[in-house]
This record gives structure tokens, C-alpha cells and sequence, in this order.
């Protein structure tokens, strides 16, 4: 074999390679990526539910479509779970924000204790944590079919009288994305940065990377 | 040269452990003859602080870390003037749920701190008089079976500590 035979064959095996590893990427199935939580590896669809939003008007899939959210449920006199989580949520929109990557976001506080929680009295608290974030609430009869397809689960205490009653809850951020279709979970406890950070994977990958890539 | 940098090293070592035996002695002694005074230096409170909170809200939280140099001791109840009541509670994960149970008092043992945290062992205040402000600071007194009561400041901090003091994976 003369020497320019050699390079060729050389250069031949180097090219077939390259192309095997080129098609092995390309072909790849699409793995979630890695989040303090996870991701569904096939998003899913949400049966239609109706709940009021802190303006007393419908919060619907409708109101899901369009927009990534972030949803978190819990109850305004939760002394502690739910104002570090939203606390940290706000914490993460305004890193989004900071990156560029908040604009076609919203974030609901869903209250499971319509009982207590008004629309009046869910806008002051949402916004109190972050002048965006929403709040939004409904019976227990709405509520149901939504939470147990998200896996959420809550309960109160015996007779739920008096006025501070505490509610066990799941205390999960869920994220929706522009199709109203379940995307992922925060599972606790939530920092900023690891949802902020899942949140810029998750836009990274998929067939959301285009759509959002404004 | 270098055996009797050892040694010295040795002899500095063996001093060292001297003056150290009479540090021991004599806060054994100190503390015999003033068994009331060690108790109560013995448990610290530190590091206290709150969450401010939203308009029309009553209720609110108080977060710190128990020191206790001195023997176990019990926390046996919080009271603030800012609040109604004060309640030890626990926030724990059961099954992918988070439940808030009260705790009739909490044990402090000598040695590691105990925290109380966000989404741990917390301090609940009902029936707030005033709202909690960013920059405000409020007096919550902890009352021990032995140390009796140690009064500590608790500060308002933003709804985004930096540190989100505490909060840990």
C-alpha cells in the first residue's frame, strides 16, 4: 500500500465515524434534562378544570395557554412552608428576569382553602411576595380533579373551624408549559437558583427551545 | 537540627496540654460554685429572625438556632409581645405531603445546636398585633425547664435573605 493509499483509507475510517457519531446524536431520543425535581419525558395533557382568579374571574387551561407557569399550591395562613417557597419562587423570577427569560412567564399561587382565602384577600398576598405573581382559588369540588392529576395531594383538619386551622399539603411547584400541558415539578424544598436553573434547561431542550428562544 | 525541633515542638505540646488541664479545672470549679449562672449562659439563642409579613395577615413566623453549651435542657414554650400567641411547630414531609404539627416542647440537648428553620421545627405567632415589617425588630422570650427564660431579638428580614437562612436540600 503506497502512503497517499494509506491516508486515504485513513481519512475514510475517520469520516465514517464522524458520520456515526453525527447520526447517533441526531437520532438520540430527546432525555429530560436533570432538574431538582423532574421532568415528564412525554408532557401531559391536563383535563379541563375551572377555578376563580384573584379578580374573582375564570382561571381555566385556557388561562395556562400561551405562557410557561409556575404553579404553586398551599394556603395564606401557612406560616412557613408556603412563604419560603414563594419567597424563593420570587427569588427565581427575578433571576429569570435578570436573564431574559421571564417575559412569557406567569406564576399562580393556587390557595386550596377557598374557605379562608378570597380573590381579594389571594391578590394582596400574591403580590405582596412579587408584583407578578397571581393568585387563584376554588372549592374543593374544583380543585379535586385538577390536584389529584397533578399528584397533589391536601387535607384539613376535623370541622376546618376557627381561623387558624393549618392544611397539610403537597408543596410542589409545578410547571406548565404553553400548551397547558404538565411539564415538570420542583419538588421541596425549592431553592431560586435550582429552579431558575431546571427552568433554562428545560427551555434548552425540546420542541419549546425554538418558541421560546425570544 | 531537626531532633531538637522535635522536642521542643514536644515540649510546647506538653505545655499546651498543662495549661489546658487548668482551663478545665477551673471551669469545672466555676461552674460547681455558680451551678444557676452556667445554666443560664449555657443556652444561647442566635441567629433569630422573621419573615415580614402581607397586609391583613395575622399570623407569622419566628426562625433561630438554640446554642447549649451546658447539659440537656427542654424548650417549654415562646411568648412575644407582638402576638397573641406563640407556638412550637413542626413542618415535616409525610408521603409527599407537608404537615404542621404542634410540639409541646422540644428537647435541647448539650453539644450540636438546634435550628429552627424554614420548613423544619419553626416558631408560629398568632394573632399578630401589628404587621411585620422588613427592618423591624421584636422580642420573642423561650422559656427553658432549666435554664428558665432567654430573651431573644428577633429581626425581620426581606422576603429574599440572600443566605435564605437555613433553607437546605
Amino acid at each position: 500500500m503506497s502512503r497517499s493509499q494509506k491516508i486515504a483509507l485513513l481519512a475514510a475510517a475517520v469520516a465514517v465515524v464522524a458520520c456515526g457519531v453525527y447520526f447517533a446524536i441526531l437520532t438520540r431520543p430527546d432525555e429530560p434534562p436533570s432538574i431538582a425535581g423532574f421532568v415528564y419525558p412525554e408532557p401531559r395533557t391536563i383535563s379541563p378544570f375551572r377555578l376563580t382568579d384573584q379578580n374573582g374571574k375564570p382561571f381555566d387551561l385556557d388561562a395556562l395557554k400561551g405562557k410557561w407557569s409556575f404553579v404553586y399550591f398551599g394556603y395564606t395562613y401557612c406560616p412557613d412552608v408556603c412563604p419560603t417557597t414563594l419567597a424563593e419562587l420570587s427569588r427565581a423570577q427575578k433571576m429569570l428576569e435578570a436573564a431574559g427569560l421571564d417575559a412569557g412567564n406567569q406564576y399562580v399561587f393556587v390557595s386550596v382553602d377557598a374557605q379562608r382565602d378570597t380573590p381579594p384577600r389571594l391578590a394582596q398576598y400574591a403580590a405582596f411576595f412579587n408584583g407578578k405573581f397571581l393568585g387563584a382559588t376554588g372549592s374543593d369540588e374544583a380543585l379535586t380533579g385538577l390536584t389529584r392529576e397533578l399528584g397533589i395531594a391536601y387535607s384539613f383538619p376535623e370541622g376546618r373551624k376557627g381561623k387558624t386551622y393549618a392544611v397539610n399539603h403537597s408543596s410542589i411547584v409545578v410547571l406548565f408549559d404553553p400548551d397547558a400541558r404538565l411539564h415538570a415539578v420542583f419538588t421541596p424544598p425549592q431553592k431560586a437558583e435550582e429552579m431558575a436553573d431546571g427552568f433554562r434547561k428545560i427551555l434548552g431542550s425540546g420542541p419549546h427551545r425554538l418558541a421560546r428562544a425570544g | 537540627m531537626q531532633e531538637s525541633g522535635s522536642s521542643e515542638r514536644h515540649g510546647l505540646k506538653t505545655m499546651a496540654a498543662r495549661n489546658f488541664s487548668w482551663i478545665c479545672l477551673f471551669v469545672t470549679f466555676a461552674a460547681a460554685i455558680l451551678p444557676g449562672n452556667a445554666a443560664a449562659q449555657g443556652v444561647q439563642v442566635v441567629d433569630a429572625w422573621s419573615r415580614p409579613t402581607p397586609p391583613g395577615m395575622d399570623v407569622g413566623v419566628a426562625y433561630f438556632t438554640i446554642r447549649n453549651a451546658g447539659k440537656s435542657d427542654r424548650l417549654l414554650r415562646v411568648s412575644s409581645p407582638v402576638a397573641k400567641r406563640a407556638e412550637l411547630h413542626v413542618s415535616s414531609m409525610k408521603d409527599g405531603v407537608m404537615r404542621m404539627e404542634g410540639l409541646s416542647s422540644v428537647d435541647i440537648g448539650g453539644g450540636a445546636p438546634t435550628s429552627f428553620e424554614p420548613s423544619g421545627k419553626h416558631v408560629m405567632l398568632v394573632g399578630l398585633k401589628r404587621a411585620l415589617k422588613e427592618g423591624d425588630a421584636f422580642p420573642l422570650v423561650l422559656t427553658f425547664a432549666n435554664a428558665g427564660k432567654v430573651e431573644a431579638r428577633v429581626e425581620v428580614r426581606g422576603n429574599h435573605p440572600a443566605s435564605s437562612a437555613g433553607t437546605k436540600r
